[in-house]
């Protein structure tokens, strides 16, 4: 039974068996074939769309890199293994306008300009499928016309720039005196301070005034520099009641340092003024409108005039003209009125400032200036001054060794004056502070002025016999036939004969000063500034007893022909005169301070008897008449004006 | 016998079952690979697409930055094929840079792909710089000598020296002033004043002529625009307009003009305050005959290594508001001119959006 069994097994499947396993099997197997191949098909198709993306990858980096004017449609076909890819691209234009516009949008820019914006640049990478079916992948990419190779500049540093450096050439003693900004003797870099072009002009018409001159102060290490270019007007108003004006600017301390209050020149309600007529300078227009005050102004201490005596409506006082003198009758609406206003000069147009305060007035010989020494002890006093007024402590005595002894011959004298425009209590206390803190520089963050008065000053000598000075009008006119060469004489000391004389200079307070006009208003006339010194004279040689001295001088006027006319000179004449004379033991010395002071010469102390020639030339082709003084057996003081043309 | 028979069916079947599942096992196994490699494909792909899509994005933001120099902190949003995109960008503005004030603007952008999958950020800085570095210092800078003769005012720049000090000419060599030249102060000439109230005139030259200066710069061009005048070509890629002649110009030009050619002007006016030019006449003369006004920048260019000489002259009135330079002496004679530095002519001429130029900044790309 074993045997039969073992035999029955060793016998296999039979047939209907393997049948059935087969088709059982073959049905499995086909179905996993047929999705075999469809994983292999979508295997392939992934793969060659990944190789689509990547091709239309590689079309766009070279459209990157083509110029943007040449980025343009076009074809080409690719092969990656045994498949071949057809690429197309079209490049379309892209105009910004709002929004993105192509050819044939409504709202293209017009004229269409040579370049658009950007392009869009449409790729199509199409290939056929091992099926035969056409499989496409498109892909849109954007240029724009900002590529990449423009960003050279970014990255590269230009040169510096080279700015124009205008060195500043200090004035001369004793028409200029500069200030160093700092204390101590031995600094190295510290800031100096001077002013300079003190040139009175007289307006084309009427008796109105405006005084220009630049206060500049400059680094002497660096050279640069800070200009204020300040005009000091007077003008006729009208009043005209309540409107727009606006607030002066000034200067405040910011970090250390002065600079211009941004708060400044503002526009507020106050009263305001209109010039009476327009015969006078256009500055008349700001100036009549602008300098008033109102109480918010006088409140917060930042006032075109300092008055303890104000309008309701918080204005100084303002006075007809008619009742200047006595100050009696105060404009009111309607009514006109003087008036006198300082402005500086702000990116290229005059802005108001307040008032100038003169605060203390030296008369010295211009010799004094002009040597070192005295230069030394008036720039000493000047911040001995301003340190003072800071500190508001008593002024420092006047310099005392101002007098002069002298042979007979002109003489010029010069007056300054020292102005400190009004700071904030802040402002004080800062500089307070830095004087305490011994800081050398403390007067640099101070806005004084150091200014040359000689022209605007009134002169007086108490014996004019023995010396006079001259105290000519503030006039600039030409008029060579009544002998008006554009300039006028002031400070100029004549020495006479021996004895002694005490010359005496007087400055208004405020704008009147710097004009050299009557006051306008009480407070000029009360903070007016008066300076002497005594010149003594000394007309014998030795020791009194001896030969008799006298003098010869005279005035060097100078008149430019320009288009027709004469006008006076500008100062490159004037500058170019030399005086020689025939005897070597007489020197002439030759005087001009600025541009409207008469030039002047002086050949003084020569003993009587003498005999000689005096002569003119210049080096900047002006003719002298005469050209050639002579004087023979001198007796007397005597004076000669030569006049120089220039053609 | 019957069982034994049923029996050996029974195993051939179980065993076909068997290898069928066995079979179907090793497929499912296949499946799931297959499946997970479909899925790398296509984020692959979708990554791609986002890529590239953020890569057109960043295109158009670029430009859209360009489109609008003035409003560089925005956020933009848009559609590239479908898929969507959105931008942020900052504007941070550096002052007194070596090429003046310059904005650097950073993007991001953040694109997906159309079925949302893909998803890139991409980054990039770019610079708007003015073309021209700083305005010039004065209202007219020559390169050489200048030699006037005839009537003419020039109106200072203020504060072209330093803080209130005037400047009103700057050359290299002399400055000789022979006719009724002057030149004057902002307030005077607007008060017709110029010729009575002047800083300079014949024969008296004031602190505002700065001529023979040692440190007048060699390359007006690298003190203008900031690129060498040996690489004036990549200047002249930069400007707005290009012509032969100064013909079609008139009061709606604006931007940088190149002119390489001749430019000769009579009447009318070109460019406005608001919308001024920069000219930079290539190698030509330029003459102006009549009362032409020209708002903004005029260089007379002559390319390095041409020795030829070239007219420049200005007659007849002619007014500039803005500044003349040349690299090259002038010819002045007889000229009657009027040149007024125009601070808000000459500032509009260095910040107006027609004057500033979008660029890349080179390696600040990066995606992530």
């Amino acid at each position: 039974m074993t045997s039969k069994i073992n035999r029955m097994h060793g016998r296999g499947f039979t047939f209907v068996e393997l049948l059935v396993a087969l088709v059982i099997i073959a049905v499995g197997v086909a179905g996993l074939v047929s999705l075999q191949r469809t994983y292999l098909q979508s295997s392939v198709r992934a793969a060659e769309r990944t190789e689509a993306l990547e091709i239309a990858q590689e079309r766009l980096e070279l459209l990157r890199f083509t110029e943007f004017e040449d980025i343009a449609s076009g074809t080409d076909t690719v092969t990656r293994g045994d498949k071949t890819y057809a690429v197309t691209w079209t490049a379309a234009p892209q105009y910004f306008n709002g929004v993105w516009l192509t050819t044939g949008d409504v709202g293209l820019p017009s004229p269409l300009p040579a370049q658009p914006d950007a392009k869009s640049v449409a790729i199509d990478i199409s290939w056929t499928t091992r099926g035969g079916g056409a499989e496409t992948v498109a892909i849109e990419a954007w240029l724009g016309s900002i590529t990449g190779r423009d960003g050279g500049l970014v990255i590269t540093e230009p040169a510096a720039r080279s700015e124009p450096q205008v060195t500043y050439n200090p004035g001369a003693a004793p028409e200029v005196i500069a200030v160093r900004l700092t204390d101590d003797d031995n600094a190295n870099l510290f800031q100096v301070k001077e002013t300079t072009r003190p040139t009175p002009q007289v307006e084309r018409s009427g008796d109105k005034l405006s005084v220009r001159f630049d206060t500049v102060t400059y680094d002497e290490a660096t050279q640069t520099q800070r200009v204020e270019d300040f005009v000091t007007v007077n003008c006729s108003c009208t009043m005209r009641g309540f409107g727009e004006g606006a607030t002066p600017s000034r200067l405040i301390l910011e970090d250390g340092r002065l600079t211009l209050d941004p708060n400044g020149n503002q526009q507020v309600t106050k009263i305001y003024g209109e010039p009476l007529n327009v015969d006078q300078s256009e500055l008349c227009t700001q100036c009549c409108r602008d300098h008033h005050d109102n109480s918010d102004m006088a409140n917060a201490g930042v006032v075109y005039k300092q008055d303890d005596n104000r309008t309701p409506s918080g204005n100084h006082r303002h006075y007809t003209p008619e009742n200047i003198f006595g100050f009696s009758t105060r404009a009111t609406v309607g009514q006109n009125y003087e008036e006198s206003c300082r402005m500086r000069r702000i990116d290229g147009y005059y802005a108001m400032y307040p008032d100038w305060q003169l605060q203390a007035l030296t008369v010295t010989s211009a010799e004094y200036l002009i040597n070192a020494a005295g230069a030394a002890a008036y720039t000493d006093y000047v911040r001995a001054v301003v340190r003072s007024l800071v500190l508001g402590t008593a002024l420092p005595a006047p310099l005392s060794d101002r007098d002069i002894s002298v042979a007979p011959g002109a003489y010029q004298m010069i007056g300054r004056g020292i102005y400190l425009d009004t700071m904030s209590s802040e402002h004080v206390q800062a500089v307070r502070t830095a004087i305490n803190n011994n800081e050398a520089d403390w007067i640099s963050k101070v806005p004084f002025y150091e200014v040359n008065l000689t022209l605007l000053g009134e002169w007086a000598a108490s014996q004019p016999t023995v010396a006079s000075v001259t105290n000519q009008p503030i006039e600039t006119i030409v008029d060579p036939e009544n002998n008006y060469y554009g300039t006028y004489s002031r400070g100029r000391v004549q020495a006479q004969t021996s004895g002694q004389s005490i010359v005496d200079i007087d400055v208004m307070g405020g704008n009147a000063g710097v004009l050299g006009s009557d006051p306008l208003h009480p407070l000029e006339s009360s903070t007016a500034q008066s300076s002497s010194l005594t010149v003594t004279v000394d007309s014998q040689a030795g020791d009194g007893g001896g030969t008799a001295l006298f003098s010869v001088t005279g005035e060097v006027n100078c008149l430019l022909m320009q288009n027709g006319r004469y006008r006076s000179c500008t100062n490159r004449y004037y500058n170019s005169v030399s005086i020689t004379t025939s005897d070597l033991n007489i020197s002439c010395t030759y005087s001009k301070q600025g541009n409207a002071d008469t030039g002047s010469y002086s050949c003084s102390g020569i003993p009587a008897g003498t005999s000689f020639t005096i002569s003119f030339s210049s080096d900047a082709g002006g003719v002298f008449q005469p050209s050639t003084i002579t004087v023979s057996d001198l007796q007397q003081n005597e004076q000669y004006n030569v006049l120089m043309t220039v053609d | 016998m019957h069982t034994n028979h049923a029996q050996r069916g029974f195993a051939t079947l179980t065993l076909s079952v068997l290898l069928l599942s066995i079979i179907i096992l090793a497929t499912l196994y296949t499946a799931r690979f297959k499946a997970q490699e479909q899925r790398v494909m296509r984020n692959h792909a979708a990554s791609q697409e986002a890529y590239l899509v953020a890569d057109a994005a960043l295109e158009q933001v670029i430009m859209l930055i360009d489109a609008d120099r003035d409003n560089l902190t925005r956020s933009i949003d848009g559609t590239i094929a479908g898929a969507t995109y959105s931008a942020t960008t900052v504007g941070t503005r550096f002052n007194d840079t070596a090429r003046g004030d310059i904005d650097l603007v950073d993007i991001t952008v953040a694109a997906q792909s159309a079925d949302g999958r893909g998803q890139r950020t991409f980054r990039q800085s770019l610079a708007v710089m003015p073309l021209i570095r700083s305005a010039p210092d004065v209202p007219i800078a020559i390169r050489g000598a200048m030699n006037v003769s005839g009537s003419f005012q020039v109106v200072a720049n203020p504060n072209g020296g330093g803080d209130g000090v005037p400047l009103s000419i700057w050359t290299s060599d002399d400055v000789d002033i022979n006719g009724n030249g002057t030149t004057c102060g902002q307030q005077e000439f607007d008060q017709g004043n110029c010729a009575s109230l002047p800083f300079s005139e014949r024969g008296d030259h004031g602190v505002d002529i700065l001529d023979n200066d040692p440190n007048f710069p060699d390359d007006l061009m690298m003190y203008l625009f900031g690129i060498e005048e040996a690489n004036w070509t990549d200047l002249k890629a930069m400007a707005t307009a290009e012509y032969e002649n100064c013909d079609s110009l008139n009061a709606a030009s604006t931007g940088l003009i190149w002119i390489s050619g001749p430019c000769e002007l009579s009447s009318g006016q070109i460019g406005t305050e608001e919308n001024p030019v920069a000219l930079v006449i290539q190698d030509g003369d330029f003459r102006i005959n009549g009362s032409m006004q020209i708002f903004g920048m005029v260089f007379a260019f002559r390319t390095p290594g041409n020795i030829a000489t070239y007219d420049f002259k200005m007659n007849g009135g002619a007014v500039i508001q803005g500044a003349v330079m040349a690299n090259f002496d002038p010819d002045l004679s007889n000229g009657n001119l009027t040149a007024r530095y125009n601070a808000q002519v000459l500032q509009n001429v260095v910040t107006n959006d027609a004057f500033r130029r979008v660029y890349r900044v080179g390696g600040s790309w990066h995606d992530f």
